[in-house]
């Protein structure tokens, strides 16, 4: 035999139909709001540390007064010749980078583009969509990989196609998919005498260790031998300063931040008058409810009940749209829009504790309510 | 023996459902204060149902509110079932609540709720929680009881006006309350509904020994009133066992020394009287004492006997509504026979005075009832 439990909030909000759509709507438009500002802001943090996110080695060398990936300052190979010397280095990669002009073949414009020249065989990036066949590719001079998730500004190219690079003639070998960042359009990478010679000066050194040995010391000697002008760190640590150094330094990462604050309050504000209303309208009935003898505890189940219905009937839509704004979005900036089972958990939780503190002060008219009122 | 007075029945062995002593209440404080009640002293047993009337303005709500612990009590005692209300705690009037059904002039149903929700929402008080199965077969019967068979599955905005006020009557009284609180609950009835919940309310007041307490100016139901308070500016004007009252004075006028006098004479009479309880056998009248009171028979039975030389000669057994007792008053002579009680009887006893002064003021009647005595004798 089931109890009896009959869910007066819960039918509350099925009742009025138009107001459970309007409610709906209320809520899903604050998730989408939130996802948004989420979604940009991570975007932009994430799009940044890009190439840090896909280096494919225990250590990197850069130069200490690259505060951010967009710096230029180099350094002298003979430093990571220096380091690959050391006991426990296994691999020390030189990467060459430089800003150079690739003509549209549509429209004949040049446009700046970003150049990453390595190594081949070293294989230094994990980059999605190449294979083997591709770094063998590679090693042939003038073949270049294009990052297919670059902006739509270079035109339309075919593998095989050639490439006009800073004048000079290049070939299509494969697509990559990195993504732009705010400030950098596309990405091409190329192996090491395609593009710059060895004793070319590096804009990072990557370094592989041996394995089974005593990593933690093998990375403090070698810190402890580094010329004053470098750092070396973790692509983590990269990844993780470069988002830092976005979010407290470029206006973008706090303008954002904000905003997912603001869309939080809005938030609050939408589920609460929603909530209010109801409760507005019902007075007389919670009142009636408290005469019967109904103790506080029950009212405040019932409206947090409602809050937290709410709060999943508004979150599915809103993430629902949600996904669609993020291809829309990525499609058009080429940032990196992903959704992270973290990023999904934390604005589900953002909404339900939204909406139930909605409730909380929604409910505070119903706890102050005086039932003797109704005589 | 105990003498009681007539406006509280012996109370020794049973609890009253409400016992309010000095009630006071004022709105605003300061130079605002308004007194809207004082001095109320009122006592309901279990199984009454009491008819609360008054002017608007006149307290009666206020005093419905405390009685039903809605309000807070600023001074005086009311006790419910022995519990104080004065300075109880919140969690304290919600326990009490839950024993009381409130029926309000508005219905105040929830747009979402069916009736039959709406009342297994209310059932969810009890404790322990009844199953589903239950609950809805207890909650459809009295429903049905209510002419709301077909209906019990509608909501509120397709209920008339009649019918949310009999779901909203239908809530106060799923949950069997010790005590059931009435604001004009007949109002938006027609006369048949309005007949069947009068009846309701009988039914729980006599089986389940439920209090009944109705506020209310439709005529309609008067009838069914055990007691009838009358409130005026803020305390109790009248309070009235109806029933009774009404019983004595149907008495009073079947009394044949009576037969002239006017009903309103009869009425004030009736609440002179003083009620008196007898054991079998106990002596009522002794023959030769001298005649000091007027006694009527509310319900019991007595024998008259003449003691002549010693020979004791039985008269007559009286029943209830017949008295005795008025010609030693009237002739200011010595009791001729006596009264004893044959089983435990009840009498209403009207002193001398009293009793003269009626007579007095209709001399005629004194006249004729003496002449028939004579001619009698």
């Amino acid at each position: 035999m089931s109890s009896l439990n009959i869910h007066i909030g819960m039918s509350m909000l099925l009742h009025d139909k138009k107001r459970l759509l309007l409610s709906t709507s209320g809520i899903a438009f604050a998730v989408v709001i939130m996802f948004m500002q989420l979604g940009f802001f991570n975007g932009i943090n994430d799009s940044q540390a890009n190439i840090a996110n896909l280096i494919n080695a225990d250590l990197v060398v850069i130069h200490k007064k690259r505060t951010h990936l967009n710096k230029w300052n180099r350094f002298a190979p003979i430093h990571l010749q220096q380091i690959i010397a050391m006991p426990g280095v296994k691999e020390g990669i030189p990467i060459y980078k430089d800003g150079v002009g690739l003509k549209n073949p549509d429209t004949q414009e040049v446009k700046r583009i970003i150049m990453y020249a390595f190594p081949p065989q070293s294989r230094p990036f994990n980059l999605k969509g190449v294979t083997d066949e591709t770094w063998e590719f590679l090693k042939i001079r003038g073949n270049v990989l294009f990052d297919i998730r670059s902006r739509d500004i270079f035109g339309d190219f075919q593998i095989g196609d050639n490439l006009t690079i800073n004048t000079k003639p290049f070939r299509l070998a494969g697509y990559v998919e990195v993504g732009p960042n705010i400030i950098n359009d596309g990405t091409l990478f190329s192996g090491e005498g395609s593009w710059r010679d060895p004793g070319d000066n590096l804009i990072m050194g990557l370094v592989r260790l041996n394995d089974n040995i005593d990593k933690a010391s093998t990375i403090q000697a070698i810190k402890d031998k580094l010329d004053d002008d470098l750092l070396i760190m973790s692509p983590e640590q990269l990844a993780n300063r470069e988002i830092r150094y976005t979010v407290i330094n470029a206006p973008i990462g706090a303008v954002f931040g904000i905003g997912l604050i603001v869309s939080l309050f809005i938030g609050t504000v939408i589920c609460y008058q929603i909530l209010y209303n109801e409760v507005t309208d019902n007075l007389p009935q919670y009142a009636t409810l408290k005469a019967m003898g109904f103790g506080p505890n029950y009212l405040i189940q019932t409206i947090m009940e409602e809050a937290a219905v709410l709060s999943v009937i508004g979150f599915l839509p809103g993430l629902g749209l949600s996904f669609l704004i993020y291809d829309i979005t990525a499609d058009a900036t080429r940032l990196i829009m992903e959704f992270s089972l973290l990023s999904i958990f934390s604005i589900f939780c953002l909404t339900f504790f939204m909406c139930l503190f909605a409730g909380y002060l929604a409910m505070k008219k119903v706890l102050k309510l005086d039932p003797a009122e109704l005589y | 023996m105990q003498q009681f007075d007539r406006i509280s029945v012996d109370t020794t062995d049973i609890i009253p459902t409400i016992q309010s002593v000095d009630v006071e209440y004022s709105f605003g404080s300061g130079e605002s204060e308004k007194m809207v009640l004082f001095n109320n002293n009122l006592t309901i047993n279990p199984g009454e149902i009491v008819i609360m009337t008054g002017p608007s303005g006149s307290g009666k709500t206020t005093l419905l509110t405390l009685i039903g612990a809605l309000r807070s009590m600023q001074v005086g005692s009311i006790k419910f079932i022995g519990r104080e209300l004065l300075d109880s705690t919140d969690h304290t009037k919600h326990e009490l609540r839950k024993e009381i059904g409130f029926i309000f002039q508005h219905h105040n149903l929830f747009d979402s709720l069916s009736a039959i929700d709406t009342l297994m929402v209310t059932m969810q008080l009890r404790s322990p929680k009844p199953s589903k199965q239950i609950a809805h077969q207890e909650a459809a019967e009295l429903l049905t009881r209510l002419g709301l068979k077909e209906r019990m599955h509608y909501k509120p905005s397709r209920l008339s006006g009649g019918q949310k006020q009999r779901v909203a009557i239908a809530r106060a009284l799923i949950n069997h309350p010790k005590m059931i609180l009435a604001d004009e609950p007949t109002a938006a009835l027609d006369q048949a509904s309005g007949q069947t919940v009068i009846e309701i309310f009988k039914e729980r007041a006599e089986k389940e020994g439920a209090t009944v307490l109705i506020v209310t100016h439709d005529n309609r139901i008067l009838d069914a009133a055990d007691r009838i308070v009358n409130m005026v500016d803020g305390h109790i004007h009248s309070n009235v066992l109806i029933k009774e009252h009404l019983r004595i004075c149907e008495y009073l006028r079947e009394c044949y020394v009576f037969k002239d006098v006017k009903a309103s004479v009869l009425n004030n009479l009736a609440h002179q009287l003083k009620k008196r309880a007898y054991q079998t056998n106990e002596i009522i009248i002794q023959q030769g004492d001298k005649g000091e009171m007027f006694y009527l028979i509310d319900h019991g039975k007595v024998n008259v006997q003449v003691d002549t030389e010693g020979q004791v000669k039985q008269l007559t057994t009286i029943g209830a509504g017949g008295y005795f007792g008025e010609l030693a008053l009237l002739n200011e002579e010595p009791r001729a026979a006596s009264v004893i009680a044959l089983e435990k009887t009840e009498i209403y006893r009207l002193n001398k005075t009293d009793f003269l002064a009626v007579i007095k003021n209709s001399p005629e009647l004194g006249d004729e009832i003496r002449n028939m005595y004579m001619l009698s004798g």
